[in-house]
């Protein structure tokens, strides 16, 4: 009897840091995936307005759970069946770069001003949360100018930030992007896409 | 130039929230940008 192969593809074994981005104009319903430049980053006439965010101190993580709910019945005594209750996407890293205008990403409800010689971040008074488009774009490990991308089509962030001032640890914050339905989409493309190119 | 604001800013004492369009010269866009997606211009 013939054997079956495996499949141990070492240039899928992923490792190496990442960038986040704001995507100015997100990719269309039918478009899906973001156009990239050669050296990985938005397209600036298909994704105009896109915002790097800098440095981290870590690892950038994507999460993408499907929280499944069983489906039981008296008669069986394990689940028939499972339906899927909600999906959580978020994208996460703690952020390095700390200029008034980065930390508005973390803390969106803020109102951000700038005149000669400063920079700020007022707060207090707005309940609507803005949402915005956000990438994780990485370099694979092997092959020059391919990619991975993780990408939310709607995220808001709600976390807020940290500030530190002392002299034994580098200040930074956790900037945490929760996924949202953008409902103007086509079902099962609605919160985001995890690709590679190849 | 015309832009939708994608993060509240105050501009000269007014402030603007999410998803408003405001038309702003470039000087001023540019100090805002990190909270500005341009708006295509009609007939483009």
């Amino acid at each position: 009897m013939a054997g079956t192969a495996k499949a141990y593809v070492p240039a899928a074994m992923n490792q190496g840091p990442g960038d986040i981005w704001i995507i100015g104009t997100p990719p269309s319903d039918s478009a899906q995936r973001l156009t990239l430049a050669a050296d990985g980053t938005p397209d600036a006439t298909a994704h105009p307005s896109s915002i790097h965010l800098g440095a981290t101190t870590g690892p950038i993580t994507f999460n993408l759970k499907n929280k499944a709910k069983d489906i039981m019945a008296d008669q069986f005594d394990a689940p028939i069946d499972k339906f899927v209750e909600a999906v959580e996407g978020t994208l996460e890293a703690e952020m390095a770069q700390q200029s008034v205008d980065l930390l508005q990403q973390a803390f969106s409800t803020g109102v951000y001003s700038t005149g000669t010689g400063y920079k700020q971040l007022t707060f207090g008074g707005i309940a609507q949360v803005p949402s915005v488009c956000v990438a994780a774009i990485a370099p694979k490990r092997m092959g020059a100018g391919l990619f991975l991308v993780s990408l939310l089509y709607k995220v808001a962030t709600t976390d807020g930030f940290t500030v530190t001032y002392g002299r034994a640890k580098q200040s930074a914050h956790k900037l945490t992007f929760h996924g949202m339905v953008d409902i103007t989409r086509t079902a099962g493309r609605q919160i985001g896409v995890q690709y590679e190119t190849i | 130039m015309k832009y939708k604001v994608i993060l509240p800013i105050d501009v000269d004492g007014r402030i603007y929230h999410y998803g408003d369009i405001v038309e702003l010269d470039l000087d001023t866009a540019v100090l805002y940008a990190h909270a500005l997606i341009a708006q295509e211009e009609e007939g483009k």
